[in-house]
């Protein structure tokens, strides 16, 4: 190994021996101006108290009407028992956990808490709340349940947890805390729980079971990190394998591969590269009939990384962008009906100025670019874009430096784009109903 | 390939600390935040370093961060974020301050305020010249990315709401810091060794 092969891993260290942290003499000057600074109240921040305020209501305390409450409850009782007969003889429809859906609600975290807003009325309701802070929901793919990380003052380090779709039924699925958890989603049955966590030689693969019972499994292949662009270890749409991005010991680059969970051994997708030519980011279409990844130059010439799509058995490697004018493109979301994907278009080196894109993964045309958001910094009008369940919108956001998230909807035809009537942080994710 | 039992990590007792300490200072207690900021200034003080490549501004960074900090601490929420909300505090300084001085140089060498006798790095002092001239070349942007994840030890995710980015912006950018980062440092290593009379290997 040489040392730019090892240059990714030494960063850290190597930047703390770039700066050499010591306690500047500078600190005691810091404190003499805090000391003199008077510290804005609290209550400068009102939202900090509204829940505190719905909290601590206290109910009312009345004389009870006994009768009536009785013959109410007998009514209660009797509409449960017909509801219950009419629900158990209808078939409860869920949908497939690929391809195209019907709309559900979209899913997203304000403050610690998870909310789900119906995106035909904007109306929005927290769904899962509490001391904790929740982050990072994801919808079972039959989007019957949802899964969410959870931190708090006892568990600084994040717990996986499953609710059921409306919030109900909250179920701690990691045991203990699993160091480095991250980029988790659900297998397609809806059993398991695929995610990264962190290993001794670098990111893992940990497999959960979703039922809270069954201790998690840990592989360690040799993935390479989420960050950067490898995207997050990925079900194949039949449940047979997981895919990731990975640098085999003793290549120079980085290959697609896919792990069968069941008896632990890993396949090549994607073998990696003999020249410079480098690979993040990979991503099965809906279908399971292709695999979209990026392929960037490592060498020391320029970088253009170019998305490219392949047949699973490897056939077919196309660069699926035809736009002649752009540099470099990014982005692995796939359309439902998997024709078409969304990639971000560099227009300049750096990045400064960038466009998201539709763009058909037959080449036929160079798709349609979305609007620059507002709030886009300059001409970086990239956001964060995936596909309704039907296909017929977008759903994009786009991070402020408060923390907060302005949240979008397109029209994937036209590209035009309108603010949501909710906003919160992190990412929304759109729930999949039977069509 | 075998599973492995999952490795189980102990709740950290400093993090209750640190909690007590955010709650007395949030409160008005000035001794606790001038521990809070003992604790971090360090860490603080070398990254803003690292972002802005000049000992002054990043002391004039860090003081700005710090009395932010003191300032609004009441304000703050969910105390279980003060790390990360500081960094935030720190990298909008640092960038306020580049965006303040954009038209001046403020790209001074990093050597010249450190110490080259310091270095342990595995590679040696060639590697970390080698880094610090890659790192120099990056966008002042970009550095904030890098020293926020790869030093700072942030989660994408919060260093993409730090730099008020997307996700996949910040995903892209960081994917690209590292291939340039690594591609100047190759083109580095290359005129060292080029460099080297008769041809023989340092």
């Amino acid at each position: 190994m040489t040392p730019i092969d090892r240059f990714e891993r030494q960063l850290p260290m190597a930047l703390t021996d770039l700066a050499v942290p010591q306690t500047p003499d500078y600190l005691t000057d810091i404190l003499g101006q805090t000391a003199r600074t008077r510290q804005r109240p609290a209550w400068a921040s009102i939202e900090r108290w509204l829940p505190m305020e719905l909290v601590s209501k206290r109910a009312t305390v009345a004389r009870m009407p006994w009768r009536q409450l009785g013959v109410l409850a007998l009514i209660a009782l009797l509409l449960a028992a017909a509801l219950a007969v009419f629900v158990g003889s209808q078939q409860r429809r869920l949908p497939p956990p690929f391809g195209r859906a019907a709309n559900g609600s979209i899913l997203y975290t304000m403050d610690g808490d998870i909310y789900a807003a119906d995106p035909r009325t904007g109306a929005s309701r927290a769904i899962v709340t509490g001391p904790e802070r929740d982050e990072e929901p994801v919808y079972s793919r039959d989007g019957t349940r949802l899964l969410f990380g959870r931190t708090s003052s006892a568990t600084p380090q994040r717990l996986l947890f499953v609710a059921n779709a409306d919030g109900s039924g909250i179920v701690q699925v990691t045991p203990e805390p699993l160091p480095g958890i991250s980029s988790w989603s659900f297998s397609p049955d809806g059993r398991s729980i695929v995610a990264f966590a962190s290993g001794d030689q670098g990111p893992i693969i940990v497999v959960i079971p979703s039922d809270g019972k069954t201790a998690p499994k840990a592989f360690p292949v040799f993935a390479s990190s989420a960050d950067g662009g490898d995207g997050p270890p990925m079900y194949r749409p039949d449940g047979s394998e997981i895919m990731f991005i990975g640098k085999d010991p003793g290549q120079l680059v980085r290959g697609v591969y896919a792990l069968n969970a069941t008896t632990g051994t890993v396949r090549t997708l994607v073998a990696p590269s003999t020249t410079n030519l480098d690979i993040h980011g990979a991503s099965w279409s809906p279908d399971g009939k292709y695999v979209a990844y990026g392929v960037s130059n490592q060498g020391p010439e320029a970088v253009a990384p170019k998305t490219h799509v392949v047949g699973v058995d490897g056939s077919g490697d196309v660069v699926v962008d035809t736009e002649p004018v752009h540099v470099a493109d990014f982005g692995f979301d796939w359309a439902n009906d998997s024709t078409r994907l969304i990639i971000t278009r560099w227009y300049t080196a750096d990045g400064s100025n960038s466009r998201d894109a539709i763009v058909p993964i037959d080449r036929s045309s160079a798709g349609v670019e979305i609007a620059c958001p507002p709030g886009a910094q300059g001409d970086d009008c990239t956001a964060s874009w995936t596909f309704s369940p039907d296909d017929s919108m977008l759903l994009g956001s786009l991070g402020h430096a408060d923390g907060t998230t302005a949240q979008f909807l397109g029209d994937p035809q036209t590209g035009q784009i309108r603010a949501a009537p909710w906003s919160g942080s992190g990412q929304p994710i759109w729930q999949r109903l039977a069509p | 390939m075998s599973s492995t039992a999952n490795p189980v990590v102990p709740t950290s007792e400093a993090a209750v600390d640190q909690r007590i300490l955010i709650e007395r200072a949030q409160g008005g207690d000035h001794d606790a935040f001038a521990t809070l900021a003992g604790e971090s200034i360090a860490r603080l003080d070398a990254a803003a370093r690292l972002i802005l490549r000049d000992s002054e501004l990043a002391r004039d960074a860090v003081q700005e961060a710090l009395v932010r900090c003191w300032r609004d601490l009441p304000t703050l929420r969910d105390v279980e974020r003060f790390d990360g909300w500081l960094h935030r505090l720190l990298v909008n300084a640092c960038l306020d301050l580049i965006r303040r001085r954009r038209r001046r140089a403020v790209e001074v060498e990093l050597t010249s305020i450190l110490s080259p006798a310091a270095s342990d790095f595995s590679g040696g002092v060639v590697e970390r010249d080698l880094l610090d001239r890659a790192l120099r070349a990056l966008e002042p942007d970009w550095r904030a990315l890098v020293v926020l994840h790869y030093y700072l030890g942030m989660p994408l995710p919060e260093v993409a709401a730090s730099l008020g980015i997307p996700l996949g912006t910040a995903k892209s950018r960081l994917h690209r810091a590292i291939g340039l980062l690594r591609a100047t440092v190759e083109r580095g290593a290359a005129v060292d060794v080029v460099s080297v009379p008769e041809g023989r290997f340092a």
